[in-house]
């Protein structure tokens, strides 16, 4: 794609990087294809404007999805993450998103401080003093944060039962 | 199983450094290899696309790029601040001009020339 004179290279740029992983990190919060399309052209509306200003201070990642979590908070501030607008997501799936169904579960029941710090580290792939500071926490519990919901979501995706059928095999192993 | 390893592995997973001893230690627990195994699991799923993901990206790129970058726009207020700025000056100016000016005459007296006395 070859952007016209008037575009901005810079906020491109931060798109082409990071426009997936942002609509992915909005998709798995809101559960909502049209809700994450909406709210992800809206962190890069931000983006654009704010591009000008933009001081590669900060890792870009890290600037980013400051900006997604933002737009993620007006739009709870404007309604309440609700049933009505998320998609159930055990409805017409097809056989193959069986997995991806139980992720999300899995992602559900997280408490969202779980929820929040794993998908900032997985998808933005933001450290945890960067995670730690876009939620105000602190990196010990940003690391147990993380580390529990991944034991969380490990246990929906591969039950003991899955497990057995991997056994690794190892000197301790017996 | 020590909380320890699998917790270690978590972190190692998120590029975080860590004790290389202890890494070894954990690398020789069944349980926290299997937790490992798992956590990579988790990975694939999280970074497997979401519905509508392609089709938002082949929407939006255009959409962004048809944008008129903030820093132009900011030029142009710059301008047209700068010009209104200017034409206010010049017609401030131009008034204090007018006020240091004397008034223009309203009526012209001429004056006959005197007659000189012997």
């Amino acid at each position: 794609m070859t952007p016209p004179a008037t575009a901005d290279p810079v906020a491109l740029g931060l798109f082409e990087r990071h426009g997936r992983a942002v609509r992915r990190f909005l998709f798995r919060l809101t559960r909502d294809p049209a809700a994450a399309d909406d709210l992800a052209g809206e962190v890069f509306l931000r983006v654009v404007k704010a591009s000008a200003t933009y001081e590669p201070r900060e890792r870009e990642a890290a600037w980013v999805f400051r900006i997604a979590q933002n737009v993620l908070r007006d739009a709870h501030r404007r309604r309440s993450r609700s049933v009505e607008h998320a998609v159930d997501a055990d409805a017409a799936a097809p056989a193959d998103q069986v997995a991806s169904l139980d992720l999300q579960r899995g992602l559900d029941a997280l408490p969202d401080d779980e929820r929040v710090a794993l998908l900032l580290g997985e998808m933005g792939g933001l450290s945890y003093t960067e995670i730690a500071e876009a939620t105000g926490s602190t990196v010990p519990a940003i690391r147990s944060r993380i580390y529990r919901a991944r034991q969380t979501l490990r246990a929906r995706l591969l039950p003991p039962s899955r497990e057995a059928a991997f056994p690794l095999r190892g000197s301790n192993d017996d | 199983m020590t909380t320890d390893h699998a917790e270690l592995f978590s972190a190692l997973m998120d590029r975080e450094a860590v004790d290389p001893e202890a890494l070894a230690r954990a690398l020789e627990d069944p349980e926290a290899r299997r937790a490992l195994v798992g956590f990579a699991t988790v990975r694939r799923e999280l970074h497997a696309p979401a519905p509508g993901e392609r089709e938002w990206i082949v929407a939006q790129a255009p959409r962004l790029a048809a944008m008129r970058p903030s820093r132009d726009r900011w030029r142009l207020v710059a301008a047209a601040v700068l010009l209104a700025a200017g034409l206010g000056a010049g017609v401030v100016a131009e008034r204090y001009r007018s006020q240091q000016r004397p008034p223009e005459p309203t009526r012209i007296v001429q004056l006959d020339a005197l007659p000189v006395n012997p």
